[in-house]
């Protein structure tokens, strides 16, 4: 049975690789995300997220160029696919549509 | 930028288990992370972090598939049996795997706690960034026959050297207060007395790291009068205040301004500074005391990278031939290097307490052996079990199973068991670690595990107990022919008893050892407390008087504390014995050519000789000096009278040159120890030439109540000085000091022994019930047809008995020579009596005997019945 539907952290990883846009690999995904929810992630846990993203078929990669920092080693850069897309919208959709249901009463903090 | 790289062995670590599809892209990003940490917040953050990103890379998604180690015909399916049989094992003989488990635990836990001891003596000094090019400059007195050295040099050696070689980037000299005494300190109303005051050159800055948390570490001590503190010491002299630009004063002489607080230093360091003044507001720092002689300041250098040690010391010695005044000439200079310092120091005179090389090797062979016999142990236990375990190996194999399949059981056993071990080690270890602490007086923590020299070993140790232990039983077990292990008879093939007798010996040999050795050092240190000293130190106190600076006052509050009823007798004086005195000379009466032999001396008031006991054999007391007085008396002991070659009563009134000016001997007193027992007494003077300061007050007293008499000392004290701490010390526990490292050494050894004999003890123990129950119907039999209870009990004990005398003899010669060459240490020792030897025998003898009889008495008392109608 192959799952299609995100995980909360996945859903986080395409949003970033969208708002990076061309320049999406490790280290700059890692680092907006720290930046952005000021918390750490680490290099592991992105790449379990980045495997399931991938093998689900949301996001490809390819193989960039290489640099002396990374050991010479190349950069590989990922962006989200069509399927990827339409599965955020419909991540989006689902809670705009919980959102608009609410009560506005419910909403308040006492 | 590309300096550093990250750590060779994680990244190694990661090549080896990362998936080859991710690794190129994982391994590029955090290397990037890497380099980016190191410009942001240095090179061992960055560290931290890569170690950690490949930790927590180490998950399923990124590792790669493990080939399968063992060979095709072992599957999980079967090791996952292998696992379920070893877990009913250990369930069956439950108090056999306990006895295995905290033998191996204890074992372990005392290796790690060693370690742990060993990591932090080779790190001393390590901390300063620049220690491998830092280098101490001693003095070899070349005319002492045993080429005393010293850690210090003369006032002039630091500065000479830098401006002479070329390969000297930087000196610094640093003086202990006082040659190495405690000062007082007063600040406003409160005094302080501090042990770790230092006078250095500012330049100590180029050479040590510290790390300034206030005021400015590169003029801190530029200025003449001024001194640095540790963050510690700031807080006790000052509370929360800024101790920026507060006056100090020390012994109630310097004015001194606190100008820099910096951040303490770690404890492993031989110069722990709490206070560091700045060497110009020094008197030694005065044109007069720039000289050649007088060799009491510790010169450190800081060789130019690349320049090499030995080169610059031959040229220092060729050198200094032409510099130092002729009659000056009578030592050299040798170069040791800053890391040395603390653990090859024999045979060094300084103020620093060094460790000696050969203790650290004495306790991590002893950490070996207490491992070893841990493993010793489930080799045998398992060996011992193999007659039962004999069947099983025979069915497995009868249904096909492999040499190699039966080897793996066994090995998954031991190592399911020493990592039980392993856990239960650490528990064990995380208890005991504060008494450890406190027997080895130091600080380690157990967050040392953290470091991953520690918990890798840890892996390490696991692996190497598991093969060590675990090899054995598994190739011996696994090698028995089917046929064989299924007979019901137990004749041939596999008999390991030699083995196991063979490893008792050994355990039990170690055993003994250590506690002949134990003993040894306990009669050793006994014999020195007990042994008369030639003066009687106790009820002796010896009161600092550094603080207060005119004489005057000092013998006005010698009057004072003499008013006092628990008061017996009072003697200012220079020194006290255990601690140093004056090094001179004394030279033969008429015999100008001699080269006079070392003589150390004590300037005293006149009653020193009625205050320490010491026994006046000829002539009369010192007086006390005047000032017009141009001629000077001396005491001097037996032993210097000896050398002078005259008897005690010739000698008074005779003028003696003793680099004392004209001085006249106007008594003769009996030799006493004023040293430790490692060296024989020597030349002792007491003299009144007021050359040296009067820094003590003796004081007799004859009280039931020390701590009310002490607080009238302090009230009397703080009267008539009120600017000076009070401080003081009893002679008595001043002598055991001495014996400090000995006492230590002696505990730890003590505390291994019991531990080994625990161990050990626990392994018979075990050993003795497998025996007993082969033999339960044996025992029915035998006392069916009358033997008594003690029949059976001797027989059942028999063979143990005759290991472990065994081992005794084997431990003799052993421990023979080992305590020979520790008590050569001492210029007064024991002998090594037989009895000794003979105590530590029957000691193992009848622990052995009492661990052995547990199980031989419940055989030999229950029901005949019982153990044959089994069958």
């Amino acid at each position: 049975m192959k799952e299609t539907a995100l995980g909360e952290f996945q859903e986080i990883v395409l949003l970033t690789i969208l708002i990076l846009e061309e320049n999406a690999y490790g280290v700059s995904i890692q680092q907006e995300i720290a930046k952005r929810l000021n918390k750490e992630v680490s290099r592991g846990s992105l790449h379990t997220a980045l495997a399931r993203l991938e093998d689900k078929g949301f996001i490809q990669s390819e193989f960039g160029e290489a640099s002396a920092k990374r050991g010479g080693r190349r950069k590989r850069f990922y962006t989200v696919t069509n399927t990827g897309k339409a599965a955020l919208k419909k991540a989006k959709d689902i809670r705009d549509d919980l959102w608009n249901a609410i009560p506005n009463f419910s909403l308040k903090i006492v | 930028m590309l300096d550093h790289h990250p750590p060779k062995y994680f990244q190694r670590f990661f090549r080896w288990f990362c998936h080859a599809d991710y690794h190129e892209e994982l391994a590029g990003d955090i290397e990037e992370i890497f380099y980016d940490i190191i410009e942001t917040e240095g090179l061992s953050a960055a560290k931290k972090a890569y170690r950690k990103e490949i930790l927590k890379l180490f998950r399923p998604s990124v590792i790669r598939e493990i080939p399968w180690p063992f060979s095709n015909q072992i599957t999980p399916a079967m090791l996952k049996n292998f696992l379920k049989i070893s877990l009913r094992h250990f369930g069956k003989n439950l108090s056999f795997s306990l006895v295995n488990l905290f033998g191996l635990a204890f074992g372990l836990a005392a290796a790690l706690s060693v370690l742990f001891f060993i990591q932090d003596e080779v790190t001393y000094e390590h901390f300063h960034s620049k220690a491998d090019r830092i280098v101490r400059v001693n003095t070899v007195d070349i005319e002492d026959a045993d080429e005393l050295k010293m850690g210090a040099t003369p006032n002039k050696a630091a500065f000479y050297i830098k401006e002479t070689f070329p390969e000297v980037e930087e000196a610094t000299r640093v003086f202990p207060h006082n040659f190495g005494q405690t000062a007082s300190i007063n600040y406003k109303t409160n005094n302080f007395v501090e042990d770790r005051l230092y006078w250095a050159d500012s330049t100590i800055f180029n050479l040590f790291d510290f790390q300034f948390l206030k005021g400015d570490i590169h003029t801190a001590l530029d200025q003449t009068k001024t001194v640095i503190l540790s963050e510690t010491t700031a807080k006790r002299y000052f509370g929360n205040r800024n101790p920026i630009g507060e006056m100090l004063k020390v012994d109630n002489a310097i004015d001194v301004k606190v100008t820099g607080v910096f951040k303490d230093l770690p404890t492993n360091t031989h110069l722990p500074f709490h206070v560091i003044g700045s060497f110009s507001g020094h008197w030694f720092s005065r044109p007069d005391n720039q000289t050649w002689s007088n060799a009491s300041f510790f010169s450190y250098l800081l060789l130019k990278e690349g320049s090499d040690k030995a080169a610059v010391e031959a040229k220092l010695q060729a050198a200094i031939k032409k510099v130092i005044p002729a009659d000056n000439l009578w030592y050299t200079f040798e170069l040791q290097g800053l890391k040395d310092i603390h653990l090859f120091s024999r045979g060094i005179e300084d103020e620093f307490g060094a460790r000696d090389v050969s203790q650290i090797y004495i306790l991590s062979g002893l950490a070996i052996l207490l491992l070893l016999i841990a493993c010793i142990n489930y080799m045998n236990l398992a060996t011992a079990k193999s007659q039962k375990r004999a069947k099983e190996v025979g069915v497995n194999k009868t249904l096909g199973a492999s040499s190699g399949q039966m080897a793996t059981q066994f090995f998954i056993e031991t190592g399911l068991l020493a990592f039980g071990g392993v856990v239960l080690s650490l528990v064990i270890l995380y208890l005991f670690l504060p008494y450890f602490n406190q027997l080895a007086d130091k600080n380690l923590s157990f967050a040392l595990l953290a470091q991953p020299k520690f918990y890798l070993g840890l892996v390490g140790m696991w692996v190497l107990i598991t093969f060590l232990a675990g090899s054995y039983p598994a190739l011996y077990l696994s090698s028995f022919s089917p046929m064989n292990a299924l007979r019901t008879d137990q004749a041939n093939g596999f008999n390991a008893n030699s083995l196991r007798k063979g490893l008792v010996v050994f355990q039990f040999s170690i055993a003994t050892v250590l506690i002949i050795s134990t003993l040894f050092f306990y009669l050793q240190l006994n014999f020195i407390k007990n042994k008369k000293l030639g003066f009687e130190p106790e009820q002796v106190l010896a009161v600092r008087i550094q603080g207060i600076r005119s004489n005057a006052t000092k013998r006005a509050l010698e009057k004072e504390l003499q008013q006092l009823p628990a008061v017996l007798k009072t003697s200012l004086t220079q020194t006290f014995p255990s601690r140093t005195g004056s090094g001179r000379t004394i030279y033969k009466i008429n015999a100008p050519d001699e080269n006079g032999k070392n003589l150390t001396t004590c300037r005293a008031d006149p009653n020193i000789l009625n205050v320490l006991g010491v026994k006046l054999i000829a002539g009369r007391p010192l007086k006390q000096a005047e000032e017009q007085d141009t001629i000077f008396q001396v005491i001097l002991n037996e032993s210097a009278i000896k050398y002078l070659g005259i008897s005690p009563e010739e000698s008074i009134g005779k003028r003696v040159n003793a680099n004392l000016g004209i001085s006249e001997i106007v008594g003769v007193c009996e030799d006493f120890h004023a040293g430790s027992m490692h060296q024989q007494i020597g030349n002792y003077a007491f003299h009144n030439k007021p050359t040296e300061w009067l820094s003590y007050l003796l004081v007799k007293v004859n009280t039931n109540d020390l701590s009310n008499t002490i607080q009238q000392f302090q009230d009397i004290y703080t009267e008539v000085a009120p600017t000076a701490a009070f401080e003081y010390t009893f002679l008595d526990e001043s002598m055991n000091r001495l014996y400090a490292k000995e006492e230590q050494l002696a505990k730890v050894v003590f505390l291994f022994a019991g531990l080994t004999i625990f161990i050990a003890c626990l392994g018979l123990f075990a050993l003795a019930a497998y025996a007993t129950e082969r033999r339960t119907k044996e025992i029915g039999i035998r006392k069916v047809l009358g033997a008594s209870v003690g029949n059976i009990v001797g027989l059942l004990s028999k063979e143990f008995l005759l290991l472990v005398g065994i081992s005794f003899l084997i431990a003799i010669p052993i421990a023979w020579v080992a305590m020979q060459r520790w008590l050569q240490d001492f210029a007064y020792r024991v002998e090594m009596e037989w009895w000794v030897f003979a105590i530590a025998g029957i000691l193992a003898i009848f622990i052995a005997f009492i661990t052995v009889s547990f199980q031989s008495l419940k055989a030999a008392l229950s029901n005949p019945v019982e153990a044959i109608k089994l069958d």
